[in-house]
């Protein structure tokens, strides 16, 4: 069963070609980077404007590298929540018109459930098991079930965890995206040079909060310059990152172990960073968990994981009709 | 394409408050729905056009010619209707008109104006701007004769010409403002003077298409007209929570 994914929930454009739940056939993501970088964050107008211009053109070309057409395709699964709604009606209209056409099911799929997902593409799972689903723009904690349904337990209070970094790199003027720039210049400094505080890793709750760890950062840069003392800028995003990511093991190895779980999965763009897998290898593994990270490239925003868990969710008969809507937000805890 | 009998189209626009959607065979209007659908046409639309061929007794299969239009209006509204004609048209393998949302208006118009008359449509582009475009009725057509502008609603009074209608959202909002220079009978403001009619887009499309120009399904852009708005050091991230 040939499924086609389509995911225009926040500023990547992407479609993929995937058969039979695993077998990715093609996969295209047009990152819209270039365009939202000197904003230092995502403009949502920008991003509608630019999933637009590009969401036929990806289709096309992706069905084409499947060596596919349309006629081969049997399921259309669409990135439904969360996200802009202005980008995600883009490929949720491209996706209800080509299901009409071919009189094939249509899917929409949870975008978090998705990054989960990505863990099952090369993996056999075992059922239930903990996710942490962590980017730019979430934070949680979840537990995934075999029929691939999630209960939250744990999430951000305020900032996700890749949020944070982001606004760290924006305050110190490195760019955007923050995540990927903090860890390439953190692998080159002292992550004990500075000690920044681990927001709510004394707490029991499952619960994450970063904004006051941004703030942290702001209040030690004022301070520095009130000094006029000298500091290392790899150092200090050693340090902001240790800490981002020890609250990130700390917490979701405490809450595996709260809910009887051993196998814990870790997706998103944050599961990129090379020191947030240092840690769960070094620490969560060694203490009996099994930690799966994605290839990088199934870690960031892509329709492959889309269509995958699309593939699921029509073969339990989870079909959307054509009035499909668009979700900003998710119900969670 | 099936020459033997009359063609077959399937036209809607999305880019005010209204959903506009008509199938036509030939130049027999088949059936039509003009409805005021604030906001919601990602829900609405799909469902509206099956409804619509179903009532016709066709099937999307049947349909030969896809017209949308191409703005300005409202630009979510506009990208959930030029992303759904171009994916109807990509696959179905069917021609695409694009047809910018000012000229449907004025062509609705057209009994309403002289020969060699203005007809020049206003959209209310908000923050106190409108979208508008001059049209000349030409031998029983409309002829473009200016850019598609935007512009603060006082430009648009102060440089109307004598023989003109005015119509659309804006002709509405503004009525007062254009009353101070043009005769009430001249502002046509009831509903189907509001939006562009989509069986009124059906008919330019297919004089289009018959005269060999159509658009390609990947390629079709908007008419934003306006560039987004941003602002430098705004703080989007509230936003990109997904």
């Amino acid at each position: 069963m040939n499924i086609l994914g389509i995911d225009t929930s926040c500023d990547d454009t992407s479609v993929a070609v995937v058969k039979d739940g695993t077998s990715v056939l093609s996969l295209t993501v047009t990152s819209q980077d270039e365009f939202h970088k000197k904003f230092g964050g995502v403009v949502p107008e920008i991003a509608s404007r630019k999933h637009l211009e590009l969401i036929m053109l990806s289709i096309a070309e992706t069905l084409k590298q499947a060596g596919l057409s349309l006629a081969d395709i049997d399921g259309i699964a669409v990135t439904n929540r969360p996200g802009l709604i202005g980008s995600l009606v883009i490929g949720i209209a491209a996706a209800k018109s080509l299901s009409y056409i071919r009189n094939i099911p249509l899917t929409g799929v949870n975008h978090l459930l998705g990054h989960a997902y990505a863990l099952a593409l090369h993996n056999d799972l075992s059922f239930p098991h903990l996710a942490l689903i962590v980017s730019g723009g979430h934070t949680l904690t979840a537990i995934i079930e075999r029929n691939w349904t999630m209960k939250v337990i744990g999430s951000t209070r305020d900032d996700a965890a890749g949020e944070c970094l982001d606004k760290v790199s924006k305050m110190l003027g490195l760019g955007y995206p923050g995540g990927k720039l903090i860890d390439e210049r953190a692998a080159r400094g002292n992550r004990n040079a500075f000690s920044f505080p681990r927001p709510m890793l004394k707490d029991r709750s499952p619960h994450f909060s970063f904004s006051g760890l941004k703030t942290s950062v702001r209040v030690f840069l004022e301070h520095v310059a009130a000094q006029n003392r000298d500091y290392l800028l790899d150092d200090l995003l050693a340090s902001v990152q240790e800490a981002v990511m020890d609250v990130l093991e700390a917490k979701t190895r405490r809450t595996a172990r709260q809910v009887g779980l051993n196998l814990v999965t870790v997706s998103g763009g944050v599961a990129a960073n090379s020191r947030l897998r240092e840690l769960f290898q070094e620490r969560s593994e060694k203490k009996g968990l099994t930690v799966l990270f994605p290839p990088i490239k199934f870690c960031t925003d892509n329709a492959a994981v889309i269509a995958g868990l699309g593939f699921h969710h029509i073969k339990q008969g989870l079909s959307s009709g054509l009035d499909l809507n668009a979700e900003a937000r998710l119900a969670i805890s | 394409m099936k020459n033997s009998r009359a063609l077959n189209v399937l036209a809607f626009d999305t880019t005010t408050s209204w959903q506009s959607i008509a199938v036509c065979r030939g130049p027999i209007v088949a059936t039509r729905l003009n409805c005021f659908i604030p906001s919601s046409h990602s829900t609405t639309l799909m469902i509206n056009i099956d409804q619509l061929l179903k009532t016709s007794h066709m099937t999307i299969h049947d349909i030969d010619l896809i017209a949308t239009s191409t703005g300005p209006g409202s630009f979510t509204g506009l990208r959930i209707g030029l992303t759904t004609a171009k994916s109807l048209a990509f696959g179905l393998g069917c021609p695409l008109v694009g047809l910018p949302s000012l000229e449907s208006m004025a062509a609705g118009l057209l009994s309403h104006a002289a020969e060699n008359s203005f007809i020049i449509p206003v959209i209310d582009a908000r923050h106190s701007e409108v979208y508008f475009c001059t049209y000349k009725k030409k031998n029983g057509a409309v002829q473009q004769v200016s850019e598609i502008t935007v512009s603060p609603i006082e430009q648009l009074v102060q440089s109307l010409p004598e023989d003109v209608v005015i119509c659309g959202t804006g002709a509405l909002t503004y009525r007062h403002d254009i009353e101070q220079v043009l005769s009430p009978s001249r502002i046509m403001t009831e509903e189907t003077s509001l939006f562009p009619q989509a069986e009124i887009m059906a008919q330019l499309a297919r004089e289009r298409y018959n005269s060999g120009l159509f658009d390609d399904p990947v390629n079709l852009g908007p008419l934003y007209i306006r560039p987004p708005a941003v602002r430098m050091n705004q703080a989007v991230w509230t936003e990109k929570k997904e």
